[in-house]
């Protein structure tokens, strides 16, 4: 038996047995719409991880812009991230372990769907058959892909990236407010104040310098960082399926 | 045929002739289910051989995991893809950590106004409404809620930090309030940072080497801890949300170790798992290996 018989055919199959070229027509849309459902479906799924899990965010971002030198040590501005996110809640009320949050989420656009798109796109363009996909030179090449895109995506969304950081970490303890965005009004928030902050510091042709303050780092750390990521997340699955095998379908 | 036929009458005890004519009917039942099925198979073989993408679409349907709440219900499969998950995000996170800060501080240069340290000393005009504000045990005020208008500035001396009071306000004043030449602290004046027209950081090393300088190598992990801890809810949600769909270990990395465990071991590392999208054999037919590229990683 050449093949494995595990249904029987279907209304579906029956008919593509009469009209193969619709059928197989039919098929290459059914994939398309998966394809785009799982899209969509897995960008929602990263949105609200983001959005959830922003105050963290915030932390981290105070917790990194903070330069008081080792020499004051005890003046620091937080002690950790717990302490970091209750200074934020205490002076800033429940809004603050959440600012900037409309500006992560603009940043989380364009970087999630460049990123996807482009491994997407250049993981289709391996070769698909056994053979190739056993040579000793394929996990490289998808390595080579990951990188690639996670590069690409971190150039691309690095401007959205600098005002989202920027709207997190304005207006907290030891931090700046964002300056007005219009004249002489209250305290700039998100990214409009975050883009006037940045006009008023760099100057009027000096946002664009501003917005790519902090690229080279950004765009050096991303493919190390994808790389390392895919090595470290498939020797924590070898591990887990080696210590409790039939667990590989979950991870 | 027979084989059928007594295994399905040989638990009957009874008369020989109502023994042997339930037997019959029993044969002549397994017939037509036999000749059903035979039936089945060739027109599915034949849809085989004259539909080529048929092996894919049975491929993909049988290589589907089965519904999500299998996953869910169980605690192991969460805890260990939450562990794989943030685990290797960790990784990732902690051995880059260095260049994460160094973008950080580029991207927050000229926000840093914590200029207590300097404003004890030489109060100036601006923080004079800071004098009476609370003051946390390192120094450093809290103001109540509201704007922080009432940080504690080095004084226009060091073109510091907050805004200007209200009314006083303008682009100018602004200019020079927001000059990232002249953040106010402390770190900022020292001769270790060298002045330029742009900014405290010329560069990425300048960036590096300079806060590993002042605030020490350890430092360079600053505010690392919060986005480790933050990997952790996400793994967690993230699995609550895709094992809903039945979506969790479409993903696949490279298996680059599992060729390696695979050398080592000289055996698959588990052939006991249900195919999955990424190790699995492809399917047969013309088409093999299609099924692979039927998503987004």
């Amino acid at each position: 038996m050449l093949f494995t018989v595990r249904d029987p055919p279907d209304d579906r199959e029956l008919a593509a047995a009469d009209d193969p070229e619709a059928a197989r027509s039919a098929a290459r849309k059914e994939r398309r719409v998966e394809a785009w459902t799982r899209w969509a479906w897995a960008g929602t799924t990263a949105t609200a991880c983001l959005a959830m899990t922003h105050p963290l965010g915030v932390a981290r971002a105070r917790l990194a812009a903070d330069v008081t030198p080792r020499a004051d040590a005890a003046r620091r501005l937080f002690r950790g991230p717990t302490d970091a996110l209750h200074v934020a809640g205490k002076r800033e009320g429940w809004r603050g372990p959440w600012r900037g949050l409309g500006a992560s989420l603009l940043h989380l656009a364009p970087h999630w769907a460049a990123q996807t798109a482009i491994y997407t796109s250049l993981t289709e363009r391996l070769p698909a058959d056994t053979a190739d996909r056993a040579q000793w030179w394929f996990p490289w090449a998808k390595l080579g892909c990951a990188a690639a895109a996670s590069t690409a995506s971190a150039a691309v969304a690095h401007p959205l990236d600098t005002l989202a950081t920027r709207a997190m970490v304005a207006g907290g303890l030891g931090f700046r407010e964002l300056p007005p965005v219009m004249p002489g009004g209250r305290p700039g928030r998100g990214t409009l104040g975050a883009l006037r902050s940045l006009r008023v510091d760099w100057g009027g042709p000096g946002v664009a310098r501003g917005l790519y303050r902090g690229f080279l780092p950004a765009v050096l750390r991303a493919a190390p960082a994808s790389t390392l990521h895919l090595i470290a997340y498939d020797l924590f699955r070898t591990g887990a399926v080696l210590a409790a095998p039939g667990t590989a379908a979950a991870i | 045929m027979m084989a059928a036929a007594s295994t399905s009458s040989s638990s009957w005890v009874g008369p020989l002739w109502w023994r042997s004519a339930s037997a019959r009917a029993a044969d002549e039942a397994t017939a037509r289910a036999e000749a059903e099925r035979k039936t089945r198979q060739s027109a599915r073989i034949e849809a085989l051989v004259r539909d080529p993408d048929h092996a894919t679409r049975q491929a993909l349907r049988l290589h589907r995991k089965p519904a999500g709440p299998r996953a869910v219900e169980s605690a192991k499969y969460m805890g260990l893809h939450v562990l794989a998950t943030a685990g290797s995000a960790g990784v990732a996170l902690t051995a880059t950590a260095p260049l994460a800060r160094a973008t950080i501080l580029l991207q927050c240069e000229g926000l840093f106004a914590q200029g207590a340290a300097s404003a004890a000393s030489d109060p100036g005009p601006a923080s004079a409404s800071g004098g009476s504000q609370p003051t946390s045990g390192r120094g450093l005020p809290r103001a109540p809620m509201g704007p922080a208008h009432g940080l504690a500035s080095p004084g226009p001396a060091l073109g510091g930090g907050g805004l200007p009071p209200a009314g006083l306000g303008g682009s100018g004043r602004h200019r020079r309030a927001y000059s990232p030449a002249f953040s106010g602290h402390p770190a900022h004046c020292d001769s270790l940072v060298p002045r330029s027209g742009s900014g405290p950081y010329r560069s990425t090393l300048d960036a590096l080497f300079g806060a590993a300088r002042r605030e020490g190598v350890a430092a360079l992990w600053r505010g690392h801890g919060a986005a480790l801890l933050r990997l952790v809810p996400e793994a967690a949600l993230r699995f609550a949300i895709q094992a809903r769909k039945g979506d969790v270990g479409e993903a696949k990395p490279a298996c680059t170790a599992c060729a390696l465990v695979k050398d080592l071991i000289g055996k698959e590392p588990d052939s006991s798992d249900p195919p999955s999208s990424d190790v699995a054999p492809p399917p047969p037919g013309p088409v093999s290996g299609a099924v692979h590229r039927a998503g987004p990683p």
